[in-house]
């Protein structure tokens, strides 16, 4: 990422530009003052980088990106008139066109749309995992890992193990978990002491009566170090339910440090540069704000009008780096004549990509057509199990088979819920609303 | 003889201006009364958890206002504003509500002081004379609630002074609902606290960051354990309590725990 590097410190004659520039530098220093926590407080000085916006960081110092005074309060009244108004989404496109523009073209989205990078966030991993890898680990038999729904931890954490060569366990069958068949956990238990990666903790229990014996077997087992060391990788969801069901001490935890403005603009300023010398200008629809920071543009050093696109990408999106990118895929655009061919390694053409603006930007809504407590009471349960198959749910919650389906099919209409392999998972587009949702109705949400 | 009738001296003759102004005054606040009884419900039913409580809560606060500023303002139309006047007329109406409409009075006193003392809002689930159910409506004279059978219950606030009001929630979305199972006494009391926190802690309905409580207690032909536990809204207590109860007694049964019945049978003996 030389790149970024050097742009951090370029230096410019706009006093916009240097104010960006100066925000960027305090980002980065509190970056580095993190990583810095991250690693002094365990005692060890790992190296790390600066460059990349993927850094994990104990979970108590996860920074969600916060909104000024104006975008909290309109994204209120917004909320509370779309509940006045009880509209059913199933009748409405995620965005609404604008004039003479149209979808990307999937070339152009592969080339423009960042992806999870599972590489950099296993190195990011590393970085903040070194100095517990290095010490005693009878302190802290185990850490874990949190991520969100669509942060891609688990996709992480599976990299960062191929990478030590540590043994991977693959969660248990729902039946297992049911018949508490504690036979499963002898999977950790390893002659040699060789460690351990568990990157599903969401995929050890059920919220079922029959389904907590095993995850609470882990951590008594843990703590009386009858397991060599590892490494969990759980869903802050269902982390926050299992501090309910396990009293006992926990274990050390981190977090994929949230994407704020300044991350995001990092991160899609590097996906876009990957292919070609086709450079990409973004600018939004409605009056042509350029929406990555000057300095990250290519014509940098002309005046230029700043969007705040990222900025509310980021405090929506709650620092959620797969939610930001799902949403920015939906609100980019272009000019029927673009051009998408390969890229060309001759060409330096610039081509500029239109942005909807924030405000024009919708969002999934919970239809009105079905109660409102069947609604919530599925999609808190998929969120506590990082997705759920269709045989499962009978078993986990109040309600027939068919009233189950018939909610998955009116949230799935909604844009609410995704289903892949055999399992319903809470979609991305959808997970901010969900969760704000949820947040009203009282029910236990994650701290991310 | 002058057999006309002559209305006392502190009240202002009306003229056509003065009663259109008051008939405006009354319209005006009888349509706020009206409009914020259906507006602010309205307005609640789209709100959850707190929110909702907050909006319902203004109610009977607007009511108020509305009926303080109406007669702030009808008043001096009416009578000269003085001092005297105002002994005279106060004097006049207090012997006049005394001994005709002492009750009726009395529930609308009653209503004033509810709004500020608060025994119940709207929204509370409460329990008066027997009758339980949610607040739903704050008048005048009386307080509106509907039970779990649908049924409307309007208690005059005067109850207030003579009866005990037990508030389940008082104005918060916490409301503690208990399930009670009878067990026969021969088995490991342990295991089913356990087993009873469990079923609390995997109910979709119950607010897992308030505690679960399971209370003990021996009776001379079982034991009687109580599970007490929040639901995520009051207005789910029913449905909670039918999870909790459903589930509670299939995994106790699993578990080849059984049931106590005697003081059942005993009763149906007695009746034959």
């Amino acid at each position: 990422m030389v790149r970024a590097a050097h742009l951090i410190y370029t230096g410019g004659k706009d006093a916009t530009r240097c104010m960006g520039q100066v925000k960027r530098r305090r980002a980065i220093s509190q970056t580095r003052h993190n990583q810095e926590r991250c690693l002094l407080s365990e005692e060890n000085s790992a190296p790390t980088t600066t460059e990349t916006p993927w850094q994990y960081v104990r979970s108590s110092d996860f920074a969600a990106p916060s909104g000024t005074v104006q975008q909290t309060v309109r994204t209120g009244l917004t909320g509370f008139w779309e509940s006045l108004r009880r509209r059913d989404g199933d009748d409405e496109s995620v965005f609404e066109p604008i004039d003479n523009l149209h979808a990307l073209p999937d070339l152009l989205l592969r080339r423009t749309v960042p992806l999870l990078d599972d590489t950099a966030a296993g190195n990011a991993l590393r970085a903040c995992l070194q100095p517990w890898l290095d010490r005693d680990n009878d302190e802290q038999p185990a850490v874990v890992v949190l991520g969100p729904p669509h942060t891609g931890g688990q996709e992480a954490l599976r990299a960062w193990q191929a990478e030590r060569g540590w043994r991977l366990i693959e969660p248990p069958t729902p039946e297992q978990i049911l018949a508490q068949d504690l036979d499963w956990l002898e999977a950790l238990a390893d002659s040699d002491g060789r460690p351990w990666v568990l990157p599903a903790l969401e995929k050890l229990y059920l919220r079922h009566t029959s389904g907590l014996a095993l995850v609470r077997t882990l951590f008594d087992r843990l703590w009386r170090h009858e397991y060599p060391h590892g490494v969990i990788g759980c869903d802050s969801w269902a982390w926050s339910y299992l501090r309910y069901v396990w009293q006992g001490r926990m274990p050390q935890t981190y977090a994929l440090q949230a994407f704020d403005r300044e991350r995001l603009a990092m991160w899609i300023a590097g996906s876009v540069q990957g292919g070609g010398r086709k450079r990409f200008v973004f600018r939004q629809a409605d009056d042509g704000a350029y929406v990555l920071p000057p300095d990250l543009e290519p014509d940098a050093g002309k005046t230029h009008k700043s969007s705040r696109f990222l900025e509310e990408l980021a405090v929506y999106s709650h620092g959620n780096p797969g939610v930001s990118a799902t949403i920015w895929r939906q609100s980019l655009q272009a000019e029927a004549d673009i051009q998408v061919e390969p890229p060309d390694e001759e060409s330096t053409a610039q081509v500029t990509i239109w942005v909807t603006p924030w405000e024009r930007v919708k969002h999934p809504m919970l239809p009105s057509t079905l109660p409102r407590r069947e609604m919530t009471m599925v999609l808190h349960t998929l969120l506590l199990h990082g997705g759920l198959s269709t045989e499962i749910l009978p078993q986990l919650l109040p309600l027939s088979t068919n009233e189950i389906m018939q909610t998955m099919v009116t949230l799935q209409s909604a844009g609410l819920v995704d289903a892949g392999d055999d399992c319903w998972r809470v979609s991305a587009l959808g997970y901010p609303v969900v969760r704000q949702v949820l947040k009203e109705d009282g029910y236990l949400i994650d701290s991310f | 003889m002058d057999l006309s009738v002559s209305l006392p001296e502190f009240i202002k003759p009306l003229d056509q201006g003065a009663l259109l102004e008051i008939i405006l005054i009354v319209g005006v606040a009888v349509a706020v009364v009206v409009i914020s009884q259906h507006l602010l419900p309205w307005l609640a039913e789209r709100l959850h958890g707190r929110n909702r409580l907050y909006v319902l809560a203004t109610v009977p606060v607007v009511r108020l206002v509305a009926l303080v500023v109406a007669l702030w303002l009808i008043v001096p139309l009416v009578i000269e504003p003085s001092f005297e006047n105002f002994v005279a007329l106060l004097g006049a109406l207090g012997i006049m509500l005394g001994f005709a409409l002492k009750d009726y009075v009395s529930s609308l006193v009653a209503g004033i002081v509810a709004l500020y003392e608060m025994p119940y809002r709207l929204g509370d689930w409460i329990e008066i004379d027997g009758a339980y159910g949610e607040v739903r409506r704050i008048g005048m004279r009386t307080v509106d609630i509907m039970t779990p059978d649908a049924t409307t219950v309007s208690i005059p606030h005067l109850k207030m002074w003579t009866s005990a009001i037990y508030n389940g929630n008082d104005g918060s979305p916490l409301l503690m609902c208990v399930v009670n199972f009878f067990l026969q006494p021969d088995h490991d009391g342990r295991y089913v606290k356990q087993v009873l926190h469990d079923v609390a802690l995997t109910s979709v309905y119950v607010r897992i960051d308030e505690p679960v409580i399971i209370v003990a207690s021996e009776l001379p032909w079982g034991t009687k354990y109580q599970l007490k536990a929040y639901p995520i809204d009051a207005r789910d207590q029913f449905d909670f309590t039918t999870d909790l109860t459903l589930r509670g007694k299939e995994q106790l049964a699993q578990h080849g725990i059984a049931f106590a019945a005697a003081p059942a049978i005993a009763d149906a003996r007695v009746a034959l």
